[in-house]
């Protein structure tokens, strides 16, 4: 499919799409215009990354019947294919057994070793702590030289 | 036209309490596409293994292996993080490095996003976490210093 638009127009969509800010047109759009593989652009594979890229073609979204669907109608489907999507990803978050509480996918492979769990959560909180402990670290750091600077400007005005 | 009613009609009988994560850009990751990558971990914990923690869900994945994923992460991190009520973040060489993000609420439950990069810091994971509770920030901080 080949679809007109300005490297300009490109770019602000990839914006718009990753600020969460795409209407459904738009992110049709874009998905249009990325179909074509040789299309690049700062941000495109990413999209590409991000959407599990598979373009549909004017014949596959068309009615089988060639029937014309009201707007009011095809608006509600999109909606409601939304939603029972929102509702499998609902399921999918509360896949744990409400008897265990916790699960894990490792490669692809289903864990429930509460261990092995375990061992996997307290390795990422140590990452996260020691990640959180720079951020406080350097906060002390920048004050301690501002106040270092501020003390020596108060010194030279004297 | 059938089918489309029946959609509807689908739609209504779904209709659930929100997600914890739904209307996040981040859900795009918690996805089977990205936890069947060979590297990928996902963990999910939610329920009683949570309550010392005053959380009801821990949700996280992470990639040993694809720093490509740094910048796609990022970006939806960003997006989410720019509507959070609160935030901490740190910047290495121009990328989110850590981000540490408290959004709003779901209902009178807390809910936060943290991030973290390695691939800046010469380590080899990224890890995206999501939880939702009533645990205060303060509780969050103290849950992953301790």
């Amino acid at each position: 499919m080949k679809t007109d638009y300005s490297p300009s127009d490109l770019q602000k969509l990839i914006d718009l799409y990753f600020n969460g800010l795409t209407t459904l047109e738009q992110e049709q759009r874009l998905r249009d215009i990325l179909a074509d593989p040789s299309v690049t652009a700062p941000g495109a594979d990413d999209v590409r990354a991000v959407m599990s890229f598979a373009a549909m073609t004017p014949a596959e979204s068309a009615q089988s019947d060639g029937r014309r669907v009201p707007l009011w109608l095809r608006v509600s489907s999109v909606a409601a294919s939304a939603a029972v999507i929102a509702t499998a990803g609902f399921f999918m978050l509360n896949r744990p057994s409400a008897a265990d509480g916790c699960l894990a996918y490792v490669d692809g492979v289903r864990v429930e070793d509460a261990g092995r769990i375990k061992e996997i959560v307290d390795s990422d909180l140590k990452l996260f702590g020691e990640a959180s402990g720079d951020v406080s670290s350097d906060i002390e750091d920048d004050l301690l030289e501002l106040s270092a600077a501020m003390n020596t400007a108060n010194t030279s005005a004297l | 036209m059938k089918k489309s009613v029946l959609s509807i009609l689908l739609t209504i009988a779904f209709i659930l309490p929100a997600s914890a994560q739904t209307g996040l850009n981040i859900n795009q990751i918690f996805s089977e596409r990205y936890r069947d990558m060979k590297g990928a971990t996902e963990t999910i914990l939610s329920g009683d293994r949570l309550s010392d923690a005053g959380l009801d869900l821990y949700h996280s994945i992470t990639f040993k292996g694809h720093p490509e994923l740094g910048p796609v992460i990022e970006r939806l991190v960003a997006s989410d993080g720019a509507k959070a009520l609160s935030k901490e973040v740190k910047y290495k060489s121009g990328h989110l490095y850590y981000g540490f993000y408290r959004l709003t609420k779901n209902g009178n439950l807390n809910r936060y996003v943290l991030y973290l990069n390695g691939t800046l810091a010469g380590e080899d994971k990224i890890i995206l976490l999501f939880l939702e509770g009533k645990a205060s920030p303060e509780k969050i901080k103290k849950l992953i210093n301790k």
